[in-house]
């Protein structure tokens, strides 16, 4: 590791009260302290800082939200669906109350990154960074969702709550303030004759940062008209874009002819305001949300049974539903509660099972699991090819979910189970059914890839994973590899599917 | 919770492969192979121990006493170096050694001997390295480059190869001829002879811009001296003993004093052939500090500073007849050589044979000008060239087809090499399955009612905004190695011990592609030994015989011809001693599941084991080992770049389907056919995997991969914003393989490791002209290119009949050529 995440003192509060009372008492330093959830955000970017100025390190202390109960959940209360910040991507993802109650939002987590950062990014993570092409910020938007703040005031546990479409003030800025918490976000119930179209615009089907993307919802009144509409547009504009326009038009009679669409279409492209960057240019954006647009209206009109648009079905990679993803028969297992842990400067003592057996260490609070695997464990089976969390050669199992470990805290993992590709054999000690599988298919060469392969492989399969040829796609895509066109890997996979029929175990 | 296999699931359609068998277990195939394991599915070798994550990278090693190097870039494209201080460095604890090039010797490297390990007075590239430290960890390293001061002065940087070129145009390296560093010139026949017989002539102009190797193990060395002062290197070098002698050359040992080790290596594809300046840094590093010394590349660094494949505008002529036989092809290639000279300046020498022989041209010529600029130089990468020049010929041709209105398929058949046929350049095709690869990939994609039925005039979906597309490309490249050296060989050692067990030591270097476990099935099918009884040592100069590198997919050919040759002698010594020993003729012996055994009886005689022990100990005190060198029947190039330079030649082609969306231009990789002639398949496994990751890398060159070089500043240095493909995005790949039994090649195979990434883009364009009507002559063809060019030609997705046909070519004028060539000069300085 050729960089250090200089934390000056580490804090795991068991509270919501305890966390933002130390935010509070500590929000007026020169150097606040750092909020972490997953951390998907803040590793990378704290890496990059530290690259370019090695000398800004060990300024910071850091409040982790680990611990934290009131945080986590997914609830419905009254005619209200509540979210805990801390939720992860893929439990949303998995969610049956969100696909149900939520449909843009259990599409968008479909569609986030791979499942290495899904099982660590929250919502809350997601919305405070404030980037203009967070996947869950449109559906959000258009499923009209409130921003459950706290902070500590007078004494006590002050909330307050943000609209959403208030709440981001430019790209990386929101209305949080220093001393606040995001605690949950709140949204009604979405009816169950909505209808929400959505397409995330980027190279992969996932994994990329969208060049746009687009959510649509539209709530019929039952006698062929609409009672709402709302269209969010992401990666346009300095913040994620309601477009009320659109809505309006559509309102007053644009739905359901393309004319209406092709007007709204265009207007929803002129409010945009993109840049041009490294994904794409301004004019392509801009185009794209005209074409996007139009497509999920038509789509949404056809399924509503408009006859301009009889048999229309939009191309690519646009999703019209009423009920959210299929997933959802398969909620994932709850990951162990964790300790909370006292206000600690220097090194913090760390305990969590690895490979089986217990693991205790004095270590840096800003110590990445990979490094402590690798240098401090000498287990070097788990790799290092770019320390950004895109090319998942770094994946272990997390509490059985595969995460990187590069992205990942080794404090972060104090009373879980931590498991290296180390630590996947077969019970007679020789090589795993897994391993043996892909090998057999040809999915070996260089190696580089293999034990982050196998920790994806095993991980979709230890939470219900099923041996489709798209599902065991999806389960690698957070991983690269440059030597075998993944297709040997995929028929390993399959292969791995056929010989369980039932049950997975790790050894 | 149940994992289930998905019903209907269609894996097998992914890679559906009909000429290969079912998979058995690897124990299974591990085992004694009576038939053989030559042609079956084998296992890799070291699967197990790679799978596991128990082998180790460069990454994974240290030393005792190891420091951590680091090295500080310029950061800018081009500069005057004003001064340096590493005094406050210098003094950072932990910090052992800091090195400008005020402190090494600057001897000149690299194929134009235009590089230094450290630059002094000038910056020319991006790269260009400025500073090294080693201290005791790499955090401490990093903080103390920090710590350095430069001043530099900027200069106005030359980003494109036409103002290098430029009369007046500043010079950029002082040891070129202006900023033309290398030129090659060949030609053979007469272009207005061709010209004058020809009924349609266009002129086409390409664009490909830098991608890059992304191998996922990071480059990386350790330097250490040991107690004698011999220079130990654990290095990713796939030419080891070319290395030892050049990295001699430029650290001042002789090349006998160095030992390379190489430890597993995180994927080449062609990026260890050259040094680089991080490798005698990691030297002089380890000699200042006295310690051993590892560096490491992080992720953005290996994409700044690793080799790229040579950007090229490439302009090229060609006529068609009446008949549809091309009449003949002119080609001048213009290379963004970037800062300084490494072996990938030499691609023109690859580019000219597809110019030249893929398939029959009376009359050609080509022309490449390497130009120096401040962008970032390139190096060898994968199909060396080919890619670029495949992209232009096929694409070209498939546009001579359009405008001729004759089918793609039926002109590729109609001018196509064949066995017998001795090429303008002189290479001589003793076999050649091209038109067989033609007709199979044909048959599988099922091409000619896709070409009917789809196409722009048949719009797909409700509202017509998709199209499909099938295009069509072919390759030919070296397949018996390439002379390029005085020798192009490579030495084996074999030997039998006591115990019956197999020791092979072959000069070539295993980089994943797995040469180990084909060169163990060759000697395990002559020596009737389970494969897992040989142990393959390929990774110590201490131990291993000469061998000129991993490179020219030359491996499974040179050094299976290699090993071979050594196997068929240890099996003659074993059955002559067996003879005298149970007194039955050698013709009535044969070696078999680990023994000798009497043909007529079909029985097992004598333990392999007793045998040799036998030799050890009794009257004969002979030990069962030899050593053999295998050099190609091969010739070396003249300076007229005639000559048969490969033993054997490759030829392939693949048909790529895809869907368009007419609105986004976003394209759909639908599904893609390779056929390959590989004279004979050794390991199915192997050539599958093979084939799907040169897919894999031809997709990513002709739809994600693009280095984003701005202002000659890499803006795109991450795996976020650079996109390889991933395992959603990979189509299904169907495969199959003309067996031509090359009279050469071991047990008739043919080299296959750089082929199959060769077609893939130019096919990928023919298909996206197929469906939109549109040709594109830049890559990637990402959604935004694809818009562009239907907007340029006026097509959208109510059009349905493709525009006429027009030179893609600018008016702008193309340099010609100045020089007579100093290309072939290359070929003499290496020996
Ligand atoms: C490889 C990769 C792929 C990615 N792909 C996607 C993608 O497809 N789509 C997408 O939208 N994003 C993507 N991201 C970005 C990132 O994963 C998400 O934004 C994620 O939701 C962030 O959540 P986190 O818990 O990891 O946040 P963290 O990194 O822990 O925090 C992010 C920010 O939010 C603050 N914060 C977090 N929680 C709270 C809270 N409860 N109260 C107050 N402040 C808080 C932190 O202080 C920090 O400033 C990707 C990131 C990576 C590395
Ligand atoms: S994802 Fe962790 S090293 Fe690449
Ligand atoms: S096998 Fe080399 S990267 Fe996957």
């Amino acid at each position: 590791m050729d960089w250090e995440l200089g934390i000056s003192g580490y804090i795991a509060p068991a509270t919501l009260s305890a966390a933002v009372r130390y935010l509070a008492e500590s929000s007026t330093q020169e150097y606040p302290p750092l909020v972490w959830a997953g951390g998907t955000d803040l590793m990378p970017r704290m890496r990059m800082r530290w690259l370019d100025s090695p000398e800004q390190g060990g300024l910071q202390s850091l409040l982790s939200l680990r611990s934290v109960s009131e945080l986590s959940g997914i609830e419905v209360v009254g005619d209200m669906l509540r979210i805990g910040s801390l939720t992860t991507i893929e439990e949303m993802r998995r969610s049956p109350l969100i696909s149900a109650h939520a449909p843009a939002l259990a599409i968008a987590c479909d569609l986030f990154a791979s499942f290495q950062i899904r099982h660590a990014a929250t919502l809350g993570g997601n919305l405070v960074n404030a980037s203009p092409a967070a996947d869950t910020a449109g559906p959000l938007l258009v499923h009209q969702a409130v921003v459950v703040c706290a902070g500590w005031r007078d004494g006590s546990v002050d909330e307050r709550h943000i609209p959403l479409a208030e709440f981001w003030l430019g790209p990386g800025r929101c209305a949080l303030a220093a001393d606040e918490l995001l605690v949950a976000v709140e949204l009604p119930i979405f009816p169950d004759s909505g209808w929400v179209a959505y397409e995330k615009h980027c190279r992969r089907p996932a994994k990329d940062i969208s060049i746009v993307s687009i959510t649509l919802a539209v709530e019929p009144d039952g006698d062929g008209g609409l009672c709402r509409s709302s269209l969010a547009l992401g990666a346009v504009a300095p913040t994620p874009l309601l477009v009320p326009q659109v809505a309006e038009l559509l309102a007053e009679g644009g739905f359901g002819s393309k004319e209406g669409h092709s007007r709204a279409s265009r207007m929803a492209a002129e409010a945009a305001s993109p840049i041009d960057d490294v994904r794409g240019s301004a004019a392509h954006r801009r185009h794209l949300v005209e074409v996007l647009t139009h497509r999920a209206l038509d789509g949404i009109a056809a399924r509503m049974g408009y006859s301009d648009f009889n048999g229309y079905e939009p191309p690519q990679r646009m999703t019209i539903t009423q009920s959210g993803s299929a997933l959802t028969n398969c909620e994932l297992p709850p990951m162990t509660p964790q300790p909370s842990a006292e206000l600690q400067e220097g090194d913090i003592e760390v305990n969590f099972t690895l490979n089986g057996g217990p693991m205790r260490r004095n270590i840096a609070a800003g110590a990445t699991l990979v490094a402590l695997l690798r240098e401090d464990e000498n287990l070097t089976g788990t790799k290092i090819a770019c320390e950004e969390g895109e090319c998942g050669a770094c994946s272990v199992l997390l509490d059985g979910r595969a995460v990187q470990s590069c992205l990942t805290l080794a404090v972060e993992c104090e009373g879980r189970e931590v498991v290296t590709v180390e630590g996947v054999y077969a019970p007679d000690g020789e090589l795993h059914d897994l391993m043996e599988d892909m090998l057999i298919e040809g999915g070996v060469q260089c190696g580089f890839c293999s034990p982050g392969m196998v920790i994806s492989g095993l991980s979709h399969f230890l939470n219900g994973g099923g041996g489709g040829e798209q599902e065991l796609a999806r389960a690698i895509e957070g991983n690269l590899c440059r030597c075998t066109g993944y297709l040997r890997l995929l028929s390993g996979l399959e292969r791995h599917a056929a010989r369980l029929g039932g049950g997975v175990g790790l050894e | 919770m149940q994992p289930v296999l998905g019903e209907g699931s269609d894996l097998s359609e992914k890679t559906i492969n009909t000429s290969i068998g079912p998979p058995a277990s690897a124990t299974e195939n591990w085992g004694f192979a009576n038939g053989g394991n030559i042609g079956t599915r084998i296992p890799k070798l070291d699967g197990p121990q790679r799978i596991s994550g128990k082998v180790s990278y460069v990454q994974d090693i240290t030393r005792p006493r190891m420091l951590h190097g680091a090295i500080l870039r310029a950061g800018v494209p081009s500069a005057r170096i004003v001064s340096i201080d590493v005094s406050a460095a210098k003094l950072l604890p932990g910090v052992h050694a800091v090195l400008t090039a005020e402190d090494i010797p600057l001897v000149p490297f690299g194929h134009g001997r235009d590089n230094t390990a450290l630059k002094q007075d000038f910056v020319r590239c991006e790269r260009d390295e400025l500073v090294a430290v080693a201290a005791e960890d790499e955090v401490t390293a990093r903080k103390a480059l920090a710590l350095v001061k430069i001043e530099l002065e900027e200069i106005e940087p030359i980003l494109d190869p036409f103002s290098a070129l430029e009369p007046g145009a500043r010079q950029i390296h002082p040891l070129h001829d202006g900023n033309l560093v290398l030129n090659f010139d060949w030609s053979g026949g007469d272009i207005s002879a061709g010209e004058a017989v020809s009924s349609l002539v266009l002129e086409d102009e390409y664009h490909l811009t830098w991608v890059t190797h992304c191998c996922l193990g990071v480059s990386g060395i350790i330097a250490e001296f040991d107690a004698r002062g011999d220079l130990l290197l654990h290095s990713l070098t796939q030419v080891p003993f070319l290395y030892r002698r050049d990295l001699g050359h430029i650290v001042g040992l002789a090349p006998e004093c160095i030992h390379i080790v190489q430890p597993t290596i995180g994927g080449g594809f062609g990026s260890k052939l050259d040094i680089y300046p991080y490798e005698p840094i990691a030297v002089f590093l380890a000699k200042a500090a006295g310690r051993p010394v590892r560096i490491l590349f992080n992720r953005e660094e290996e994409f700044i500073a690793s080799p790229t494949r040579q950007p090229t505008v490439a302009r090229i002529r060609a006529g068609m007849d009446d008949e549809g036989a091309l009449t003949f092809r002119e080609a001048r290639f213009l290379h963004d050589n970037g800062g300084a000279t490494s072996w990938g300046a030499t691609t023109p020498f690859v580019m000219m044979q597809t110019i030249s022989s893929l398939y029959r041209v009376p009359h050609a010529s080509f022309h490449t000008q390497a130009v120096s600029t401040n962008n970032p130089y390139a190096g060898s990468f994968r199909g060396y060239g080919n890619l670029q020049a495949t992209l232009a010929v096929e694409t070209n041709l498939d546009r001579l087809a359009a405008m001729a209105a004759r089918d793609p398929l039926e002109v590729r058949l109609a001018n196509a090499q064949q066995a017998g046929d001795i090429s303008s350049q002189g290479m001589v095709f003793r076999s050649c399955g091209f038109k067989e690869c033609l007709r199979r990939a044909g048959e599988l994609s099922s091409w000619e009612g896709k070409r009917k039925e789809w196409g722009l005039a048949n719009p797909i979906g409700a509202s017509g905004e998709l199209r499909r597309g099938i295009g069509i490309a072919s390759l030919l490249h070296v397949g018996g190695g390439a002379k390029i050296y005085r020798s192009d060989g490579c030495g084996t050692r074999l030997s039998i011990d006591h115990a019956g067990k197999v020791h092979l030591c072959s000069g070539s270097t295993e980089i994943g592609q797995g040469s180990e476990t084909v060169l163990a099935a060759l000697v395990a099918d002559e020596l009737g030994v389970k494969i897992t009884d040989i142990r393959v040592t390929n990774d110590d100069t201490r131990q291993t015989p000469w061998d000129v590198g991993v490179h020219a997919s030359r491996t499974s050919f040179i050094a299976g011809n290699s090993a071979l040759k050594a196997a068929r002698q240890v099996r003659t010594q074993l059955l002559t001693a067996a003879s005298e020993i149970v007194g039955l003729p050698p013709e009535q012996l044969t070696l078999r599941e680990g023994g000798i055994w009497d043909i007529r009886t079909d029985s097992a005689i004598l333990d392999l084991g007793k045998l040799v022990r036998e030799l050890h100990f009794s009257g004969q005190h002979q030990l069962v080992e030899v050593q053999v060198f295998y050099e190609p029947p091969s010739d070396y190039q003249d300076e007229r770049f005639h000559g048969d330079v490969s033993a054997s030649y490759a030829w392939g082609v693949q048909v790529v389907e895809v869907e368009v969306d007419m609105q986004t231009g976003v394209i759909q990789p639908l599904r893609v056919t390779s056929v390959h002639d590989v004279g004979r398949v050794l390991n199915q496994l192997g050539i599958m995997g093979q084939v799907e990751g040169g897919v894999a890398m031809g997709l990513g060159y002709g739809l994600t991969e693009e280095m984003l070089v701005r202002g000659g500043i890499l803006a795109n240095p991450t795996f976020r914003d650079y996109h390889l493909i991933t395992a959603p995005e990979m189509p299904p790949v169907q495969m199959d393989f003309i067996e031509t039994d090359d009279p050469e090649g071991p047990r008739g195979a043919k080299g296959i490791g750089e082929a199959p990434a060769i077609p893939t883009a130019a096919a990928l364009v023919n298909a996206v002209a197929h469906a939109t009507g549109a040709w594109i002559n830049r890559l990637p063809l990402k959604p935004e290119t694809v818009l562009a060019a239907l907007s340029a030609e006026g097509i959208d997705s109510s059009t349905l009949v493709p525009p006429p046909i027009r030179n893609l070519a600018p008016e702008k004028e193309f340099p010609l050529p100045v020089t007579p060539s100093d290309g072939a000069e290359f070929i003499s300085e290496v020996m």
